[in-house]
């Protein structure tokens, strides 16, 4: 049992001893009874929860001590109870500090015993928010991004430089590949871990209002504006803030954002208050930024503010054996959750498995594999049981017109990242020699 | 006419409802801490410590409104208001006696309360 420690200060035995019993009538208040200010500074190594402070003691005044005390113990709630009904003192008191302030009647009582059990809701949701927030650290810690290949170790690599610093980090990747994930593994084991990762869709929010959504408004700072909002930036504040599909924003935006991220403050629409800002930029998108700054779609001193630290996302199919590991870790996944036997990979299945190209990446696999768990009727899971909702991977692949010599080169490009980069293996597999891979790496067809 | 009663237990009751042993042991307390300081009162006057007697007024005016108090509450304050402003004009030592009596009577009649618990 968790006692709630309560100092009373008060200089009236009678008075003292009375709120002392009446609050001692509930077994989780641990109350202490001090006379003058010099035994509550004594005792202060007792880290009491909240203290009773009467305004008016005969040694050192109480905002002497609460000055004292806070030196020590800044966030320790102390509230004055005082037989002044001096509304001037009780404003300077709450100015210096004070929780609350109390003044001496029939009341008082019921106020200090509300005010603990506040205090105790308080406490305890405080605990469960810090739990919480450690589950969601071990959620997304670094251990549950999956996978042994190099292209996944190499991700591994960036992201522990990205969690050690706070450097902005851009990633990218194809849909599915786990940007989010990489994201807040990055937050939830960085310095910041205790702040929060705000993230935002920029595909998700509408042009005309991705700037109050960023950036909040005042009150009446537009038809409908009824009360003030925070914007995304500042809710981040000392945290992290991960822009999603940040290839999606315009151009007009981008030129907001370039602003508040060099000037690193803001004023919310239609306000005058500055507000610095400090916080961590995550960016991701599925497009080519580079590129988009040649077309013309992406500012160029945007592009390289946010740039970072690249962390560039292998697509599934270029995971080689990741594959198969992440299906077994999806299968084991699912079967916990839904109580039910584990289930194995044929062969079959296993073949079927590999040869797919995952347009969706480790989302799809994610979803292939739960559903061949539920179609499949014994401990084994088939290849009947797999099934892809795209078409097929050859279908996939001649999706787009290419010549002859490009879909070699393709054919190719995919069987290297497939084997990390293993030429010997890559020819092997291909059954041509590896004297053709490496004139066409050197002739930079690949 | 029917004299009358110059404190009341209400409030001391909503503290601890019906727990006698509470109520009779913080009605010895209030008899063993409060009569006291008021009977410092005349001397403190008598050696001028102004400054002590308002410390004592200020602490005691809390409990004797526990008690409902309100004649010798009525005095503390007519008290106190004359060191603070230091009137001349009004007799203090006129209201210390009158407080005094007060105290005493309340007294007889609190030790009397004291013995039904």
């Amino acid at each position: 049992m968790n006692y709630f420690k309560l100092f009373i200060v008060e200089d009236d035995p009678f008075y003292g001893e009375l709120l002392k019993r009446h609050l001692q009538l509930n077994p989780d208040n641990e109350v202490f009874l001090y006379k003058n200010g010099r035994e509550c500074l004594d005792n202060i190594h007792l880290q009491p929860d909240l203290i009773s402070l009467d305004y008016g003691l005969p040694d050192i005044s109480g905002s002497e001590v609460m000055k004292k005390v806070h030196i020590e113990y800044p966030d320790l709630p102390i509230v004055i109870v005082s037989g002044q009904e001096d509304v001037k003192t009780a404003i300077e008191l709450l100015k210096k500090g004070a929780y609350d302030y109390f003044v001496k009647d029939n009341d008082t009582k019921d106020r200090l015993w509300n005010l603990i059990n506040k205090l105790r809701e308080r406490e305890q949701l405080k605990t469960e928010i810090d739990v919480l927030k450690e589950e969601v650290g071990i959620k997304y810690s670094f251990n549950n991004i999956k996978g042994n290949s190099q292209a996944i170790k190499n991700v591994f690599k960036l992201i522990d430089k990205a969690q050690k610093t706070g450097i902005t980090v851009s990633i990218t990747g194809e849909t599915g590949t786990g940007k989010e994930l990489v994201a807040k593994a990055i937050h939830y084991n960085s310095t910041r871990r205790n702040f929060p990762i705000v993230a935002v869709n920029v595909a998700a929010v509408p042009s005309e209002l991705i700037e109050s959504e960023m950036f909040g408004y005042e009150k009446g700072a537009f038809t409908g504006a009824n009360t003030r909002k925070i914007g995304k930036f500042e809710q981040a504040n000392k945290g992290t803030l991960f822009l999603d599909e940040i290839g999606e924003m315009d151009l007009n935006m981008q030129a907001k954002l370039l602003r508040v991220l060099q000037e690193k403050e803001l004023t919310r629409v239609g306000g005058n208050e500055v507000i610095k800002l400090d916080s961590r930029i995550i960016v991701s998108t599925n497009r080519n930024l580079g590129e988009e700054v040649k077309k013309g779609t992406f500012r160029e001193d945007l592009y390289y503010r946010l740039l970072g630290l690249p962390i560039e996302l292998p697509p599934l199919r270029s995971r080689g054996n990741d594959i198969i590991f992440l299906a077994k870790y999806f299968i084991d996944e699912f079967c916990k959750e839904n109580k039910i036997a584990l289930k194995k990979i044929s062969p079959d299945a296993n073949d079927k498995l590999i040869k797919y190209s995952y347009p969706g990446n480790v989302r799809e696999l994610k979803a292939v594999i739960e559903l061949a768990v539920v179609l499949s009727d014994d401990e084994e899971i088939s290849s009947d049981n797999i099934n892809f909702n795209s078409t097929d991977s050859v279908s996939n692949f001649l999706v787009d017109e290419c010549t002859l010599t490009e879909f070699n080169s393709r054919i190719i490009r995919y069987f290297l990242d497939k084997y990390d980069g293993n030429v010997m293996l890559a020819a092997k597999k291909l059954d041509v020699g590896k004297s053709t891979i490496y004139r066409m790496l050197k002739n930079k067809e690949l | 006419m029917p004299t009358k009663q110059p404190f009341k237990l209400n409030k001391l009751s909503q503290y601890f409802g019906n727990d006698t042993t509470q109520i009779r042991e913080m009605l010895t307390l209030f008899i063993d801490t409060v009569p006291p300081d008021i009977m410092q009162l005349q001397e403190l006057a008598y050696k001028e410590q102004w400054e002590e007697i308002l410390k004592i007024t200020h602490r005691i005016k809390p409990s004797l409104d526990v008690f409902e108090m309100n004649d010798i509450l009525e005095d503390v304050r007519k008290i106190e208001d004359i060191v603070r402003l230091n009137n001349k004009e009004e007799n203090l030592n006129n209201y210390l006696i009158k407080l005094v009596d007060n105290v005493n009577k309340m007294k007889l009649l609190f030790l009397s309360e004291i013995k039904k618990y």
